[in-house]
C-alpha cells in the first residue's frame, strides 16, 4: 500500500456537449511528492480536479486515487480539498468550521493544531463571513489539511493571500509533503511552482503540453517580450525576424522572443529611428500561447 | 508525522459507525447553528406562527369554544413546523450548492445521507422550539387545556412533520437556484398552507379549494395534530400512509437533480 502512487490518470478525457474539457491526460503523482499544474483560464485544470473528487464523470481514460474510484468514501477519506469559490456558510465561526471539518475524519488534527498550521490562530472566534478574501483561503487550507491527508488537492490556494500569508502557505505545504503528503496544486504562477514543485505539468485547452521538472520547464517557457515602433513595414519585418512571430498594427510592433538582445541588434541596423521600445519578461500566459502556437505549428 | 502508517491499518477504508456518530453530532450542530444566526429564516420561521397564532387565538375571538381553540393551536403547529425543513433544505441547499458549499462537502468523507439527516435535524430542534414556544401561547393567553399525553403527541406530530416538509424542501432544493427557490418556496408554503385551511376553517372556503385540499401535505399532517391533541378519535393510518408516499415521492423526484451534472442546469 505504502508505494501504491496517491494518484495514476491514464488516458483522460471530458467531454462538456461539444467542448473537450480533457482530451487524453495523463499524469502519476507519489507520495511525498508536489506537483504543479500550470495553465492558462481554460486549460482544463479545474476540470481535472473536479475528475480527481469524482464530480465530473470522465468519458475515457482511467482514474484512481491510491488505487480507489474517485468520489468513493474510500478516497475522499484519504483526500484534502481545497476548491476555488466555496461559499463557506458564512454566519459560521473559523473555529466551528475546523471542528465541523475535523469530524468528517477518522484520526484528525486538533482544530487548534490545523488552524496554528494555516496560521488563522488569532481568527478562530470570527465569522466567516467577516474575513478578507485572503483569510477565508487560508481558512479553506486549514479546513483541507485538518483530516491528516494522504493526498492534499489544492486549486489555486494562494489567491487573494498577502506575502506573509502566503509564505506560511508554502511552509506548511511543505512540510505536509515532507511528511508524505502527495500536493497537486493549480496556479497561474510560474514563480510558486517553481519554488515548490517536484514536477509541473503544462495543461492547456485539455492536453499535457509539457510533464516536467520545474528547471526544464522554465527554461522552454522563458523568454521576453518586446514592443516598439518601426517605419520597417510586414515584408521588410520578416525578413529580419526569420522565424519569430511577430503582430504589426499601426507601425506598432510586438513579439515574443528568447533572443531579444539579438532580434534588437538586427532591428536598430534596419531602422535607426526604432522607438518606444519595450522589453519584459513574459508572463505565464503570454509564454504558454507561444508554447501552444509552438506546438500547434 | 507517520499519519500514513497510523490512519490505514486501524480503520481499513471503511467509516467507522464512532466516526459517523460524531460526524453528525457536529453536522447538525453546524445546521442548528446556521438557521438561528440566519435573521431571515429564524425570524419569520418562528414570529409568523407565533404572531399569527396569537392574532387569532387570543385578540381576535375566533377560539369560543375549547375544541375551537385547540384545533387553532394544532392548525398553527402545523404551519410552524412545516416551515423548518421546507426551507432549510429548499433555500438552503439551493443556496449551499450556488454558492460552492456543497461542492466541497461532496469532496469530504461525509456520507451524503448523514448530510441530509443532519439538516433534517438541525430542522427539527427549530421545530421543536417554534412548538415550545407556541405551546407557551397556548397554554397562558390562547387558554388551551389538553391533557398532558395530548401536549406530548402534539409535540411528536409537530418534529416528525419536519420529515415530508424536508423531502418537499429537498425536491425543491435540489432542481432551483437559490433565488427561485426563495421565491417559489415561500409561495409553496404559505399556499400549502392555505389552501390546506391552516389559516381559516375549510368550511369558509369555496368548494374548489374545498376539494384540493387533501392534496396538500399540510391537510393531513393537521388531521393527525388533531388526533393527537384528542379532538378526533386516533386512527392515524390513513394520513401516515399518505405523507409517506408524499415523502418518498418528493425525495425520489430530488434525486436526480441531486446527481445532475455540474455547471449550469
Amino acid at each position: 500500500m505504502s508505494n501504491q502512487p496517491a494518484v495514476v490518470i491514464e488516458g483522460l478525457g471530458v467531454q462538456y456537449r461539444a467542448v473537450k474539457a480533457l482530451d487524453g491526460v495523463s499524469l502519476t503523482l507519489e507520495a511525498g511528492k508536489l506537483l504543479a499544474l500550470l495553465g492558462p483560464n481554460g486549460a482544463g485544470k479545474t476540470t481535472l480536479l473536479s475528475a480527481m473528487l469524482g464530480l465530473v464523470k470522465p468519458n475515457r481514460g482511467s482514474l484512481a486515487l491510491f488505487g480507489q474510484r474517485p468520489g468513493s468514501l474510500a478516497a475522499r477519506s484519504l483526500t484534502g480539498v481545497m476548491l476555488q469559490n466555496s461559499g463557506v456558510p458564512e454566519l459560521l465561526s473559523v473555529a466551528e468550521l475546523v471542528e465541523l471539518f475535523a469530524s468528517y475524519h477518522l484520526d484528525p488534527m486538533t482544530p487548534d493544531q490545523a488552524m496554528t498550521r494555516a496560521g488563522i490562530e488569532a481568527l478562530a472566534r470570527r465569522r466567516f463571513g467577516s474575513l478578507s478574501g485572503g483569510q477565508k483561503q487560508q481558512v479553506l487550507f486549514a479546513l483541507a489539511i485538518v483530516g491528516r491527508p494522504r493526498l492534499l488537492l489544492l486549486d489555486e490556494p494562494s489567491n487573494g493571500m498577502d506575502l506573509q500569508a502566503r509564505a506560511r502557505l508554502w511552509q506548511t505545504v511543505q512540510s505536509l509533503r515532507d511528511a508524505g503528503t502527495a500536493v497537486l496544486l493549480t496556479t497561474h504562477y510560474i514563480e510558486e511552482a517553481d519554488r515548490l514543485a517536484d514536477e509541473v505539468v503544462l495543461l492547456d485547452r485539455g492536453r499535457v503540453l509539457a510533464s516536467d521538472a520545474p528547471a526544464q520547464i522554465k527554461s522552454r517557457l522563458s523568454g521576453s517580450e518586446m514592443r516598439f515602433a518601426t517605419r520597417l513595414d510586414q515584408v521588410a519585418l520578416s525578413e529580419l525576424l526569420a522565424g519569430t512571430d511577430f503582430e504589426l498594427s499601426g507601425g506598432r510592433c510586438r513579439l515574443l522572443s528568447t533572443q531579444p538582445e539579438r532580434l534588437l541588434a538586427r532591428l536598430l541596423h534596419a531602422d535607426p529611428d526604432l522607438a518606444e521600445l519595450e522589453v519584459r519578461p513574459t508572463s505565464l500566459e503570454d509564454a504558454l500561447s507561444a508554447l501552444t502556437l509552438e506546438q500547434a505549428a | 508525522m507517520n499519519t500514513m502508517t497510523e490512519i490505514l491499518p486501524r480503520s481499513g477504508f471503511q467509516a467507522s459507525s464512532r466516526r459517523l456518530a460524531r460526524a453528525l453530532a457536529f453536522e447538525t450542530l453546524a445546521e442548528w447553528r446556521n438557521l438561528v444566526r440566519m435573521p431571515a429564516f429564524s425570524v419569520p420561521t418562528l414570529l409568523f406562527p407565533v404572531g399569527f397564532y396569537t392574532m387569532f387565538a387570543v385578540v381576535l375571538p375566533f377560539a369560543n369554544t375549547p375544541e375551537a381553540a385547540a384545533t387553532l393551536l394544532v392548525n398553527f403547529t402545523i404551519f410552524g413546523v412545516f416551515g423548518p425543513g421546507l426551507f432549510a433544505f429548499g433555500v438552503g441547499l439551493a443556496s449551499d450548492r450556488d454558492q460552492g458549499w456543497l461542492r466541497l462537502k461532496q469532496a469530504c468523507p461525509l456520507p451524503v445521507p448523514v448530510m441530509m439527516l443532519a439538516r433534517t435535524l438541525g430542522a427539527m430542534i427549530f421545530a421543536l422550539v417554534v412548538v415550545v414556544a407556541l405551546f407557551a401561547v397556548a397554554a397562558t393567553l390562547g387558554g388551551v387545556r389538553l391533557e398532558r399525553g395530548a401536549w406530548a403527541l402534539l409535540a411528536l406530530v409537530g418534529v416528525l412533520a419536519v420529515i415530508p416538509a424536508s423531502a418537499l424542501g429537498l425536491a425543491f432544493g435540489a432542481w432551483l437556484n437559490a433565488r427561485a427557490a426563495m421565491a417559489i418556496v415561500n409561495i409553496a408554503y404559505l399556499g400549502s398552507a392555505v389552501l390546506s385551511g391552516l389559516w381559516f376553517p375549510l368550511q369558509m372556503m369555496p368548494s374548489a379549494i374545498q376539494s384540493i385540499a387533501p392534496a396538500m401535505p399540510p391537510y393531513h399532517l393537521a388531521e393527525l395534530g388533531r388526533q393527537a391533541a384528542g379532538i378526533e378519535a386516533a386512527s392515524p393510518a390513513c394520513p401516515v400512509f399518505w405523507l409517506l408516499c408524499v415523502t418518498i415521492l418528493a425525495v425520489a423526484l430530488a434525486m436526480p437533480g441531486l446527481r445532475r451534472p455540474e455547471g449550469k442546469s
